[in-house]
């Protein structure tokens, strides 16, 4: 197995561990922001607001895993 | 042994031309400067702004948007005409949704954090109009912002609190002896490196990242469009129209969230331990104490 070979298996598996983290935070903010729309429907900007930015903090951890991709295949 | 030492050798020189025939690859759409460029390879003055080109189109957008302002500003009348109107319009847009994440408090803060968005907004969509770059895809730029967002949050912070109130906020706010030592010995350092080392980085590498892998997503498509258009019966096509409106959501959310966070530093920076007290505010400020 060549460097190159490892490198287009692995780098590939990595972000698709990472989305897989990334997704399933983003999916629990999501579903408990909706949830909590539901119950308070005149609350919706404000908890618009706090989602995206907990939405910016969990998915800054998949870009991480994307930019060392980046990094391994330039 | 000097066969395999030959043939490492032949591999890692391969390599290494690879690498630097990699690097040459396009990442994203060609600008006018790179085809300019690549047709008069002679002249100096186009390799010059091709070498510097996020550093030219950052300063083009920067003048486009001084320009329009200054335009919609001249000539001030009670009822507001034309672009005047529009400006009007986002500028008070952004106030309201600053002083609604920030409170009253944040006000002074609008003129920043609203030029910032605007900055960063129209340098995303600079990505998907034909023959111009966005700036933002290049790490170099998104530092730069997130450097000065840094040094605003920490500025703003310091003429809020004080000098002594500040270093005690960076300390974790101690008030027996064993916080003290504990956070004059763990928390300062642990908050001085998370304050000026991890908050730009993450701010940087998360507008940079998401648009520059944007950029590349429409380079991917256009590219499939052209090579493979015939075989797959204009598939690829729409799915260039979907990468393009992701492209369109991704480059205002990206614009948004960066705004948003520097808000949100801004104001974990400020005195609201008195604010909560009085409870005539109208808009409650959004934004929580701590992290």
């Amino acid at each position: 197995m060549t460097q190159e070979v490892a490198l287009s298996l692995a780098v590939p598996l990595a972000l698709g561990i990472a989305a897989f983290g990334g997704g399933l935070g983003i999916g629990k903010a999501v579903a408990s922001a909706m949830e909590a729309i539901g119950r308070q429907p005149e609350a919706h900007g404000k908890i618009m607001v706090t989602m995206i930015v907990g939405c910016a903090l969990i998915e800054a951890l998949t870009i991480y895993a994307l930019i060392i991709a980046f990094m391994k295949l330039a | 042994m000097t066969d395999t030492h030959t043939a490492a050798t032949a591999e890692a020189t391969h390599h290494v031309a690879h690498a630097a025939e990699h690097h040459h690859a396009p990442h994203e759409l060609p600008n006018f400067l790179t085809l300019l460029s690549g047709k008069y390879e002679d002249n100096a003055v186009l390799q010059f702004l091709h070498q510097w080109e996020n550093l030219f189109f950052s300063g083009a957008i920067l003048a486009f948007i001084c320009f329009i302002f200054i335009k919609a500003a001249h000539g001030y009348s009670l009822i507001p005409q034309g672009s005047r109107n529009f400006m009007e319009a986002l500028v008070e847009g952004i106030e309201n949704f600053v002083v609604g994440v920030m409170g009253e408090n944040g006000r002074k803060h609008v003129p920043f954090l609203g030029t910032i968005f605007l900055y960063i907004l129209i340098m995303n969509y600079c990505g998907m109009v034909p023959l111009l770059k966005a700036p933002s895809s290049a790490w170099s730029t998104t530092i730069a912002l997130a450097t000065i967002s840094v040094f605003y949050i920490h500025i703003a912070g310091l003429r809020a609190l004080g000098i002594k109130t500040y270093l005690h906020h960076i300390a974790g706010s101690p008030s027996n002896v064993i916080a003290w030592v504990i956070g004059i010995v763990l928390i300062f350092p642990l908050n001085l490196v998370l304050e000026y080392m991890a908050v730009p980085l993450s701010l940087s590498l998360r507008l940079f990242a998401n648009i520059s892998s944007e950029d590349r997503m429409l380079l991917n498509f256009a590219t499939l469009n052209t090579t493979a258009f015939f075989p797959s019966f204009g598939a690829s096509f729409l799915l260039q129209l979907f990468a393009n409106m992701m492209a369109v959501l991704f480059s205002t959310v990206q614009a948004f969230v960066f705004t948003l966070l520097t808000a949100v530093y801004i104001y974990t920076m400020s005195p609201h331990g008195d604010d909560h007290g009085s409870g005539h505010h109208t808009s409650e400020p959004l934004a929580q104490p701590g992290h």
